[in-house]
């Protein structure tokens, strides 16, 4: 249960996503920003607790445009590198991988715990860390491998997307449960 | 003081949620309110929430994980994220992990586009550029209305947010 008396920004902010309908209050206040054209306010953040230590984060992409002149110009979405998102998501992209960063959500683990928890083998499993670490998901620490805080970030959020937003058909594809509010 | 700045000013809500503009020493008010209620092992908060306005159709989105449970947490149940179907996942954000179909979902960006239009785009062709709509088809991602190609309401969400998370992300790591 969310001790929603311990959070109430969050609460006066967010509350409308999880049980109401209709945009939640913050929305509601953005709908009168985004005016131009190409507009968009996007707020993605968090906290977690592993193993006793926290971490918390929030980001805010904010490109609404300062009058009718500057909306004329190219927006932020078509203006991001595609082979950034490539390289962004195609670690991301994989079964194994994700199984990998899974084990680790939980805590460290030494190779051989890995190989354990997922199945993989030798070089099998080294190709897909080097993957990760190279990315700076995943880290070599004392004990083994772990997360880094980004790889955390993003593991929770393709968690939470594909959980949340769509329902998973298998072979069939993806299929929308939450298509948010359209005027 | 920015325009934007001058926005959040007079957004009561999101002034609260992300305190005054241009004060920025230790965590936001609401990420802090997150750290003091995450006290247990394996706690997790997660919240996404964006709009946009693609030709004057405006849009919001909403999504919350909140998983708070692990005061007690003895590893004997299993956290949401590690939970999560993996292949899921991959189903997810393959259509995505690649430049030319990135390409061709920005080139819808700013509204429909016939093949023609998509192919003097993004220089794809032909067989390629089929093969590619084809798989954002069928991760319903796009949608052919007569005969152009759009963004679905869940493929604009989708690249919103990847190519937001993209400028925020890689700049800070590029090649390395």
């Amino acid at each position: 249960m969310v001790p929603w008396d311990k959070a109430p920004i969050t609460k006066a902010a967010l509350w409308n996503s999880l049980d109401e309908k209709g945009p939640p209050p913050i929305e509601q206040e953005w709908h009168g920003l985004i005016e131009h054209d190409q507009d968009i306010i996007l707020f993605w953040g968090g906290a977690w607790n592993r193993g006793g230590k926290r971490f918390g984060w929030t980001w805010i992409g904010w490109h609404v445009a300062e009058d009718d002149e500057s909306a004329k110009e190219p927006g932020e979405i078509t203006r991001t590198p595609a082979v950034s998102v490539e390289r962004m998501l195609a670690p991301l992209a994989h079964e194994a991988r994700i199984r990998i960063m899974q084990a680790l959500y939980v805590r460290a683990r030494t190779s051989g715990e890995l190989s354990e928890a997922t199945g993989l083998k030798g070089g099998n499993l080294y190709y897909h860390l080097k993957e990760l670490m190279h990315a700076a998901y995943v880290r070599e620490n004392d004990f083994g491998y772990d997360l880094t805080p980004l790889g955390c970030q993003m593991l929770i959020t393709v968690e939470s997307i594909a959980g949340k937003l769509v329902a998973d058909r298998g072979e069939q594809g993806l299929m929308v449960t939450s298509g948010g509010w359209e005027e | 003081m920015l325009a934007w700045e001058r926005a959040l000013d007079e957004s009561p809500i999101t002034k609260a949620a992300f305190g005054p503009p241009g004060q920025r020493d230790g965590p936001r008010p609401i990420e802090q309110e997150w750290l003091n209620i995450t006290k247990g092992d394996q706690d997790t908060i997660v919240y996404l929430a964006g709009a946009w306005n693609r030709s004057g159709t405006h849009m919001a989105w909403g999504l919350g994980s909140v998983y708070l449970g692990g005061e007690n947490y003895d590893g004997s149940h299993a956290h949401p994220a590690v939970r999560a179907s993996a292949a899921g996942i991959e189903r997810l954000l393959s259509p995505l992990a690649h430049e030319a179909r990135v390409r061709i979902m920005q080139a819808m960006y700013d509204g429909p586009k016939t093949a023609d239009g998509l192919s003097a785009a993004t220089a794809l062709s032909g067989g390629s550029l089929y093969e590619h709509l084809q798989e954002l088809l069928d991760a319903t991602y796009v949608v052919k209305k007569g005969g152009a190609y759009d963004l679905t309401p869940l493929g604009c969400q989708i690249l919103v947010t990847v190519a937001i998370f993209a400028d925020l992300v890689v700049r800070d790591r590029t090649e390395a």
